[in-house]
């Protein structure tokens, strides 16, 4: 049994209250853990339950960047190599936590290129993962929006682990949509502004992966960066997640990451490059 | 110095339509020649005459013209032209100013007088020479066994009045600016520099010790304009091309303090083809390149973008890069690649590296993560124990400030030793301080488990202290996007040739200089290392080592004084450690006195103030002002040189050629396939790159459908 979508549309706007309650059950830590040399913090959310007999199966959307860690990670471990560190100390792994039971994430869907994109696109950042839990409640899960339904003005809020801190809450507007035109960026610009929402939510790092939602209950966005600049304030962006879905249902554009084996290639040629002196 | 001529004097000397050009040494400093437009031409400051010295002079002469001929060299400081006639009618004033200015006209065609045209009695060309100290051995007696070679050595006899001068060609030219040194061919320092100005057909290469050079101190000055930043490009790229035609290699490292981050783009072929790395120093980056440095690969191609418009880059590349598509795109290119290849990185403080109290914090934070490993029976008990025995550790050393030493990694390992073998023991050893320790914890009687749960910890901590005690002797590597002081110094010290260029604000310059050149020079001095030449090369010197006149404001007093301390520090003692400074400055007059006289080597381009100029002869230790002449063109330069050039002490004026010209070609014909080294680092040091090879295995098409909403 599939269940999708079981936002509260119909029923008028949602509190703070309402959407928080919402998300401790269907927002989850995404933790990155680069071996033993530290962790990375995300936010996943839920947007689709399978139930079975057993429990039921768990969709989550989330930044590709939470996946792509330990690639930055890279010289980090050779040099730790170079010091002697065995390799089993240096593999990473992405896990999604709930509450203390951590499930494992070896294999994602994202878009065709991404991760090894050195030119990525924000709207490019997502990541679809599966687990398999034994969480038999039916869940009330954020509603995905069809089309371009956000609009500027528009009351939204941010749900996620800042910091890492335990599941919070933040509230913002939105203060600019951009569509598909808006993806041309002049050379060393700050980003490139295609399908993304710019709103005034408080979001840190911690925060990537989360749901944006609005007072009905859908997922306008994902939270994904902020501009960080001194002397900046309050211009963060999500990327639009109608758009993300619009992706992934075209076969052409994604693809199939096996987040585990290219884990372990990277220790693989982390050893090589160790072994070259430098 | 040995050269090789076809037969007689007459073959090393210049001639005009086939006859040599012939002068007469009238008084020591004098040499009057006939005057001819081509003899004009030819003659000019700074070429080389030869005359008959008394060495020539000889008791029994064996077969009159057999003789061996020692001619000695007077190098021209300049040339006149003077008519006789004319000079004594103006001088005497016997006669009404109309008749000498009739005679002026009347003698005006006599300048037209070319070198075939019957003699002229009234005009000279005076050239004043000056001796060389010099002189070229003929060895005619032997000639035909020696194959008719001639020698340029010390001179042995004294000039003859009335003697034949010779205007030397470039052959023996080459034997006095480039006498006592091997060709680039022969030794794996030298290096063409440049071309000599006046000899240009054949042309007449001006070798330089590239190792001498770094080690003993160079200085560019030249006005604004004169390029000092394009020669200091071709000097740094013809220094690290040094021995390539050898088998021995040249180790040498250039840190480039570069204030407006110019020189990336002209020495971008360099960069490639050695072990370079462009260092920021502080927040003075771009967003993607930040990105990118903090390890999100994804920003590569946003970061090379970004690097490319804030670079500051020479009219014509500038020029190319907006006009010349293949340029662009190639030079774009190169930079995605030198990002992928982790050339460019962050710079991060740590605290002295290995300092005592660093390396113990190191040790007891491992320790604490150990304290979880100890679970099940008598958790509580055994981790108390292990706190008791980190807390012993860290009580270990009174002083932790000092740099850690291989004896108290002996101390620790001798401590940590006794725990382990009151642990491993069946009974209590009053000799053994850890019974005090533990005792009370953990009595012995029937705990052993505890005890061994104990041994295994203290056994991983044992090996965690190991690796770091391995980690002392070889320098920390170089990380691939930040590097550190243990870093750099790791990259100064191995075997390759480095170009480590350093970007920031200025202040950030100053204070990062000391901070190094201090942190090289200390470890330099403790271990006696004097390999590799190292050269601290700062553009816009009169920013680092400004003089005590010039105006620095309030918020640069500190970070000045910095720069003025290591600058001055190396400039005086740097050299016995093989550290060197390199300044470039338009501003001579504002820069430290004390700096200029340390100077082994100079370069002037067109300095048009007497006070500048005077700067350097007065360093440099020459009374002449002879720097501006050979400067005529761009590139063109006058090189004087105690140290690193065969003519040492002399104005040697040189031609080096267009850095642009260099990078243009480099940028249009580069393809990655002709670097292998930089190829491989491409692939290995960015994951990425590497994982785009396996696509096949680790990507692939989705085929359930599941996800789906």
């Amino acid at each position: 049994m599939s269940k999708v979508n079981l936002g509260s549309r119909a029923g008028g706007d949602l509190s703070g209250v309402d959407l928080f309650e919402m998300a401790e059950k269907s927002v989850f830590r995404i933790v990155t853990k680069y071996g033993s040399l530290g962790q990375g913090h995300g936010t996943a959310f839920v947007y689709k339950q399978t139930l079975s007999e057993s429990g039921s199966d768990l969709y989550l959307l989330t930044n590709l960047h939470n996946f792509d860690g330990p690639l930055g990670k890279y010289p980090q471990f050779v040099a730790e190599m170079q010091k002697g560190k065995p390799a089993e100390q240096l593999l990473s792994q992405v896990s999604i936590m709930i509450g203390d039971q951590q499930f494992e994430v070896d294999r994602i869907v994202a878009a065709r290129g991404a991760l090894t994109s050195h030119a990525r696109k924000w709207i490019h950042d997502f990541a679809v993962c599966s687990i398999r839990t034994s969480i038999r409640d039916n869940l009330k899960l954020f509603a995905i929006p069809s089309g371009d339904e956000v609009r500027a003005g528009e009351a939204v809020f941010a749900l996620g682990f800042p910091q890492d801190t335990d599941l919070g809450i933040t509230e913002g507007m939105v203060s600019h949509v951009y569509g598909a035109d808006d993806g041309k960026s002049e050379p060393g610009q700050y980003g490139d502004h295609e399908w993304q929402i710019q709103h005034s939510v408080l979001i840190n790092k911690g925060n990537s992966g989360g749901p944006t939602v609005d007072k009905r209950g859908s997922v306008v966005g994902m939270s994904t960066w902020g501009d960080v600049r001194p002397g900046v304030t309050g211009i963060n962006y999500s990327i639009n997640v109608a758009r993300v879905f619009e992706i992934l249902r075209s076969s052409e554009e994604i693809e199939e990451v096996n987040i585990a084996k290219i884990y372990s290639r990277l220790i693989d040629l982390a050893a090589e490059e160790a072994r070259y002196g430098r | 110095m040995v050269g090789e001529v076809d037969g007689t004097i007459e073959e090393i000397c210049e001639s005009i339509d086939g006859t040599n050009l012939r002068g007469l040494l009238v008084a020591a400093g004098e040499v009057w020649f006939p005057y001819s437009i081509e003899a004009v031409k030819l003659l000019r400051e700074g070429l080389m005459l030869a005359v008959r010295n008394t060495a020539s002079v000889h008791l029994h002469n064996v077969s009159g013209s057999d003789e061996d001929q020692h001619l000695s060299l007077l190098r021209i400081d300049q040339v006149d032209t003077r008519h006789f006639l004319i000079d004594s009618v103006r001088e005497a004033r016997s006669d009404a100013p109309v008749s000498i200015e009739g005679l002026l006209n009347k003698q005006l065609q006599e300048w037209q007088r070319k070198a075939g045209d019957p003699e002229e009695n009234n005009l000279r060309i005076i050239v004043s020479v000056s001796p060389t100290g010099l002189e070229v051995d003929l060895p005619m007696a032997a000639s035909s066994l020696r194959g008719y070679q001639f020698q340029v050595g010390d001179q042995t006899g004294s000039t003859m009045l009335g003697e034949v001068a010779y205007l030397m060609k470039s052959e023996v030219a080459r034997l006095v600016i480039n006498r006592g040194m091997g060709g680039p061919k022969d030794n794996p320092t030298t290096i063409a520099a440049g071309s000599h100005t006046l000899y240009r057909n054949p042309s007449l290469d001006v070798f330089m010790d590239a190792d001498s050079l770094f080690r003993r101190h160079f200085g560019l000055f030249g006005f604004t304009g004169a390029g000092k930043t394009n020669l200091l490009s071709t000097l740094l790229s013809r220094c690290f091309s040094a021995g390539e035609s050898t088998d021995d290699q040249w180790s040498a490292n250039v840190l480039l303090f570069d204030v407006n981050n110019e020189f990336f783009s002209l020495l971008i072929d360099v960069i490639v083809q050695i072990d370079a790395h462009i260092v920021f120093l502080d927040n003075e980056i771009g967003f993607s390149m930040a990105r990118f440095l903090d390890g999100d690969f994804s920003a590569r191609d946003a970061a090379a973008r970004e690097f490319l418009t804030t670079t500051t880059k020479s009219s014509r590349i500038r020029k190319l890069f907006e006009n010349d598509e293949v340029f662009r795109e190639n030079l774009t290119l190169i930079i995605k690649l030198l990002l992928s290849a982790g050339r460019f990185k962050r710079y991060f403080s740590t605290p002295e590296p290995l300092a005592l109290g660093f390396v113990m914090d190191e040790i007891l934070q491992y320790g604490a993560s150990l304290q979880a490993r100890l679970k099940g029976t008598g958790q509580v008990k055994k981790r108390q124990a292990w706190a008791d025995l980190l807390g012993s550790l860290s009580e270990l050393f009174g002083d932790l400030s000092h740099r850690a030493t291989l004896e108290d990694f002996a101390k620790l390992v001798r401590h940590l030793a006794l725990a382990r073998a009151y642990c491993a023991s069946d009974t209590d050893d009053p000799e053994n301080p850890f019974t005090e320790t533990f005792a009370p914890t953990i009595p012995k009687s029937g705990k052993d488990r505890l005890y061994s749960d104990l041994v295994a910890v203290i056994d991983l901590l044992g090996k965690e202290i190991a690796r770091i005690v391995k980690g002392l002797d070889t320098p920390i590597a170089a990380r691939g996007h930040a590097i550190d002081l243990s870093g750099l110094y790791g990259v100064l010290h191995d075997d390759r040739r480095t170009l480590v260029v350093f970007l920031g604000h200025e202040n950030s310059l100053r204070q990062f200089a000391e901070q190094l050149g201090s942190f090289v020079y200390d470890s330099r001095r403790r271990l006696g290392v004097i390999e590799p030449a190292s050269v601290f090369v700062f553009d816009e010197a009169d920013i680092f080592i400004p003089g005590a006149s010039s105006p620095v404001g309030e918020d640069e007093k500190e970070a000045v004084k910095a720069s003025k301390r290591i600058a001055t520090t190396l400039a005086r003692r740097g050299r016995k450690y093989g550290l060197g400074l390199g300044i470039a400055t338009q501003r001579i007059a504002y820069l430290e006195t004390s700096i200029l006289a340390q100077i082994g080597t100079y370069f002037v381009g067109k300095l048009p103030r007497l006070t500048d100029r005077q700067r350097i002869t007065e360093g440099f230790g020459i009374d002449h002002d002879n720097l501006q002449s050979g400067i005529g063109r761009v590139g063109e330069w006058v090189v004087l040189s105690h140290t690193s050039v065969g003519d040492k002490g002399s104005a040697i004026p040189v031609y080096f050629p267009d850095a642009d010209g260099r990078i243009t070609e480099f940028v249009r014909k580069f393809v990655i396939e002709s670097h292998p080294e930089f190829a491989r680092m491409v692939r290995t040091r960015d994951p990425v790159t590497n994982l785009q090879h396996d696509s096949d295995v680790l990507f692939g098409p989705v085929t359930d459908l599941s996800f789906l909403p």
